[in-house]
């Protein structure tokens, strides 16, 4: 349970921190580069929501012998 | 513990990159208008002084300070050590050794390019208009310059620390 915490806390960081990134960039006027940090941070989140998902399923899996 | 240690050694390496980057836009408005003033001294010392070219380098390069300063007295010094090379040679080889320490872009080290067939080649009005140009040049350059710092600076500052921090915390 402890770990699932800290992996949301993880997530929201990254949120936080690529939102704040994209719009200084934004401010500079790169705004393509903006777009992708935030395509990059979206992807890495994800990565991280589809691995607990896997990790998800498989629990039921075993839960229901299938 | 040593996750500690290297997660600040992460954000403090990535920090400084960015810093640096941004160390850059804001030296480059600062070194042009050296170099204008550097130029506007050397003009005045042909126009009105008449001074020996590299009497009037050293003027130059004294009423500015560091890299521009050492870009003027070391043309002035390969002019004085003989070898029988121009001012012009002098300013070239000088230059060469400049560009890698000063944080000026090609486009304007071209205008100091510019004058180095011209550099105590020619007779003073000649010279004196060419290097009117080259300050004229070196004004819009610092201009753009200025607008590229105010713009840039800061983002790659923010950047740099944003950047190691999200490295840190994707890694933890």
């Amino acid at each position: 349970m402890a770990i699932d915490v800290l992996l949301l806390f993880k997530i929201a960081g990254v949120g936080i921190i690529v939102a704040l990134m994209a719009t200084i960039l934004k401010q500079a006027g790169k705004d393509d580069q903006g777009q992708l940090v935030t395509l990059v941070g979206f992807l890495l989140v994800i990565m991280i929501v589809a691995s607990l998902l896997g990790k998800f399923f498989g629990l039921v899996r075993t839960t229901f012998g299938m | 513990m040593f996750k500690l240690i290297g997660s600040l050694l992460i954000l403090g390496v990535s920090s400084l990159l960015g810093f640096r980057v941004a160390a850059a836009y804001a030296r480059r408005p600062t070194e042009l208008r050296a170099l204008q003033t550097a130029l506007a001294v050397l003009t005045t010392e042909i126009e009105y002084g008449a001074t020996p070219l590299p009497d009037a380098l050293r003027q130059a390069g004294r009423a500015v300070g560091a890299p521009v300063c050492t870009l003027l007295t070391d043309a002035a010094g390969r002019m004085e050590s003989g070898g029988g090379i121009t001012g012009g040679e002098a300013l070239q080889q000088a230059l060469g050794r400049f560009a890698p320490e000063s944080h000026l872009r090609p486009a304007d080290l071209t205008v100091l390019q510019a004058l180095v067939p011209v550099l105590g080649a020619s007779d003073r009005r000649d010279q004196v208009r060419h290097l009117r140009l080259a300050v004229e040049r070196l004004v819009g350059a610092e201009a753009q310059a200025a607008d590229e710092r105010q713009r840039y600076e800061r983002m790659y500052k923010y950047v740099g620390v944003l950047s190691g921090l999200l490295v840190v915390l994707i890694l933890y």
